[in-house]
């Protein structure tokens, strides 16, 4: 046991270390640098920003709160119920999750606008653009098929047993909703609440171009001082304090999410019926998701110039042409999107699978442990991608390392709240009884624990890839050559090129190649998951 | 499984495989090589002078400088090219940037465009801001800032936001241009008529070519664009009779370069006739010595009456004026 202690503490460090050296170190070279804490407190004094600042809390939190609620029942229908196309409807439900900001702003327009798809085929307008609730839905849109995943594998969990047993003493669904399902659900729903509070606190192009005139986060002023005013004193005051604003709050979540931390452990499937609520379920999801997402999707065929379907734009993305705008082939932005998603994803399970293995037995550093692992959240893409060009001033490093490396620390506070929750979940007598039997620390992480969390795996990863692949903040900052580029970076090349149609037709190109993609693992590992049973 | 990987490891050392030399690199925004200038002119002056050039772009001229400052202990461009003069003064501040003084400047017949006085930057095109609008909705638009007011283009108008486009920011600034200290109590008045205010140029053309409202803030040479591109005139650009706000655009050696002899070679070959003339159908700007104009270009919006903002008045007020613009905003 000894040895496998000290190798338990080195697995600890390790994660811990990747975050000191290319989160830590470049943020406190870069904000350090122009921070003062005279400034900070002004920041507070500043009745503007508090305005500003109270709007980005009222809009997070109504958006994280209508986000978690509304994914409860999705939750369960993945977890607990048979329905036709239900890998389709994951697979697909993530792809929300790689369009970038701007894409989902404009397709929103593209169905409640004008001369919308709502419109056209209905003629009725609803008057909802332009509004604080256009903002929210938009971050449902966004926030959504997240959180389902987050507690649908929760939920896929927990034996079913302790339902049945409560229903045999005569409970009512609601009250085994209640008193049995919700506590053990509720550190997955906390995490689900987080992420989309930090999404939305961090939102930017959908707070600005569907909230109308008076709406704007916190982050957009941080992006003016970076960009705009090139203030980097004031843009370092207000990223100082939005992280910790970010940190306590995250804090706080997790203290509660300790408290009410159970385990249990898990069993086959043998799943029930669709119920008649659950289509009734499905229209909702069907309105909040892919009806904006078939809109985006229908955007690479629309000619916005005369309004009707069209296959130019698709063709001229073919054409040489698009090497002018872009500055390289077609092809090289999806050679690279993938090859970062792939890299960034082998470095996350790895780091994910190492950071896990030992904290479990850790309990006490459990939440600092989430803590920094959900750091990254707290600064914006941007910011951070700043403060790597910034370093590159004494190393010197690939731009395509950056990317990676930024890419990894973006998509790790998911993979890890997911991944960390199901090894949670594994009663603590699994693996006593493995110990007495006289296996290792290890080999019970790798035979026993692995192969039951495989469901945890497959969401973990495959968040992490669609996040990756949609990544434009910090990507843009870092790419350096056309050689470089991933497909949201080229979209937006194209759009600064006034080549709307074309882009469009490109972000339908990724729609497609990412579904693919989530069709594929999804099948994949399920079928691995088996052999190993 | 196994094959799979080592495909996947040669794979991967062929994409981080590293990069040759040149003599020349020139930092400059996406649209330089998106728009198409970039292609006309850098073959060109590879050709001419015997030299290896590399261009390198990031996003719009407010990021390219902020990483133009950032870099500023180990500099890797010899030229930074898209500083416009809303940027000037920051840039100078910086000091980022070393004084040349172009012989070719006597090619510039218009002594307005020189904007910088101390040579740090050099011009090569300038554009105007203007108000672009959907001729089939919109069939006698304003022509005045207070033709604009008017309770008939009831949120009409599409706006870049100051703090996030330079669109936004170049508009901002040419209400102030006209209203002075005033501008305030302007856009007051102008909220009713806004939709909405985007991110940046591209949401709001979007919108706008969505039939979203009738008018954008947009460029002088829009009309031409489209013209040439869509093979459609239905839209139009309006400059307001109070005069137009000219965004001018310039190129500087950076402070630290290696390679000094080649970078005022590109400067001087940017004043020449071979460059200026790309200038109208890639950037959509008008150049600044005299070169024949494109036909597509009598469709632009023309500038009577140039309005500026001094570099000096910009860096001292630009924060508090966008605070200013902000406070009515937030609290609308």
């Amino acid at each position: 046991m000894s040895l496998n202690k000290r190798w338990g503490s080195v697995s600890l460090w390790i994660p811990i270390l990747f975050f000191v050296s290319f989160l830590y170190i470049p943020l406190i070279f870069f904000l350090g640098n122009y921070f003062s804490l005279y400034d900070l407190f002004s920041v507070l004094r500043d009745n503007l920003y508090l305005k500003i600042l109270s709007f980005t809390f009222r809009e997070s939190f109504l958006s994280a709160l209508i986000t978690v609620v509304l994914a409860l029942p999705g939750a369960y229908l993945v977890a607990r119920t048979r329905f036709f196309g239900k890998k389709f409807f994951l697979s697909l439900s993530l792809i929300s999750f790689i369009t970038p900001g701007m894409s989902v702003a404009l397709g929103f327009v593209l169905l409640f606008g004008k001369r919308g798809l709502i419109y056209t085929l209905f003629r009725i307008n609803i008057p909802i653009l332009y509004t604080f609730w256009a903002i929210i839905l938009a971050h449902i849109f966004y926030n959504l098929a997240m959180s389902v995943r987050i507690i649908g594998s929760q939920w896929e969990g927990f034996s079913k047993t302790y339902e049945e047993e409560a229903k045999i003493q005569g409970a009512t669904p609601l009250q085994i909703f209640y008193f049995v399902d919700l506590p053990y659900l509720l550190p997955a729903i906390l995490s689900a609440f987080l992420i989309t509070f930090i999404y939305s606190f961090m939102s930017f192009a959908i707070v600005l171009v569907l909230g109308g005139i008076r709406y704007v986060t916190l982050e957009v002023e941080i992006y003016m001082y970076l960009t705009k005013l090139i203030n980097f004193k004031e843009a370092a005051n207000l990223a100082w304090l939005q992280f910790m604003i970010l940190l306590i709050l995250s804090y706080m979540l997790f203290w509660i999410k300790g408290r009410y931390s159970f385990n249990y452990t898990q069993e086959e499937e043998n799943l029930k019926r669709f119920p008649v609520w659950g289509y009734f379920y499905g229209i909702v999801i069907f309105l909040l998701i892919f009806l904006p997402m078939g809109a985006m999707f229908i955007g690479g065929f629309w000619d916005f110039v005369n309004h009707r379907v069209t296959l130019v734009w698709f063709s001229n993305l073919f054409s040489e042409n698009f090497n002018a705008y872009v500055g390289t082939t077609l092809f090289l932005p999806i050679v690279n999107t993938f090859s970062y998603a792939f890299c960034s994803v082998f470095l996350v399970s790895f780091l994910i699978i190492v950071g896990s293995f030992y904290v479990v037995y850790k309990k006490r550093y459990k939440s600092l442990f989430s803590l920094i692992f959900a750091s990254s959240l707290f600064i914006s893409p941007i910011t951070l991608g700043f403060s790597y060009i910034y370093i590159k001033n004494w190393i010197a490093f690939y731009p395509k390392w950056g990317i990676i490396i930024a890419h990894t620390l973006i998509a790790l506070p998911i993979a890890m709240q997911i991944f960390f929750e199901g090894r949670e979940s594994l009663h603590d007598s699994l693996r006593e009884a493995a110990f007495m039997d006289g296996a290792s620390l290890l080999k019970t992480f790798f035979y026993i624990e692995l192969p039951m969390l495989i469901p945890y795996i497959v969401s973990s990863l495959s968040i992490s890839f669609a996040i990756s692949m949609g990544e434009v903040g910090a990507t843009l900052l870092l790419y350096d050559t056309p050689q470089n580029m991933t497909i949201p970076v080229a979209m937006i090349r194209l759009l600064s090129a006034r080549r709307i149609g074309e882009a469009q037709a490109y972000s339908t190109l990724l729609f497609i190649s990412a579904f693919l993609l989530f069709l594929f693992t999804d099948f994949f590992l399920r079928k691995v998951s088996k052999s190993v049973y | 499984m196994k094959r799979f990987f080592k495909f996947f490891l040669i794979f991967l050392f062929f994409v981080f495989l590293a990069r040759g030399a040149f003599s020349l690199t020139i930092y400059s925004y996406d649209s330089f090589v998106s728009y198409g200038l970039s292609k006309k002119v850098i073959p060109l002056f590879e050709k001419l002078y015997n030299e290896k050039v590399e261009v390198r772009t990031y996003g719009d001229a407010g990021s390219l400088l902020s990483r133009v400052i950032l870099e500023k202990q180990r500099p890797k461009a010899d030229i930074v090219l898209g500083i416009d003069q809303n940027l000037l003064p920051r840039a100078l501040k910086e000091d980022v940037f070393v004084s040349y003084k172009p012989k070719n400047l006597e090619n510039i017949k218009n002594k307005e465009l020189i904007f910088d006085s101390t040579y740090h930057l050099t011009p090569y095109d300038f554009g105007a801001i203007a108000i672009v609008y959907d001729k089939k909705s919109l069939s006698s638009p304003p022509k005045t800032f207070e033709e604009l007011l008017n309770p008939k283009f009831k949120k009409s108008l599409i706006v870049e936001d100051p703090r996030t486009s330079s669109t936004g920011l170049a508009f901002l600034y040419w209400t102030i241009s006209v209203y002075k200290d005033e501008f305030t109590s302007y856009w007051k008045r102008l909220i009713p008529n806004i939709l909405t205010i985007t991110s940046g140029w591209d949401e709001a053309f979007n919108l706008f070519s969505n039939g979203e409202a009738p008018m954008m803030v947009s460029y002088a040479t829009d009309p031409a664009y489209s013209y040439k591109n869509y093979k459609t005139l239905k839209y139009g650009a309006v400059i307001f009779k109070e005069g137009g706000y000219i965004q001018i655009e310039g190129a500087g050696i950076v402070k630290g370069t290696k390679n000094m002899e080649s970078a005022k070679k590109f400067i001087e070959f940017m004043l020449t006739p071979e460059f200026q003339k790309q200038i109208p159908l890639t950037q959509w700007m008008f150049p600044v010595i005299d070169v024949p104009l494109p036909v597509s270009f009598k469709y632009a919006a023309k500038v009577d009456k140039i309005l500026k903002l001094s570099p000096d008045l910009i860096l001292k007020n630009q924060d508090k004026w966008i605070r200013r613009w902000e406070e009515i905003i937030v609290s609308k």
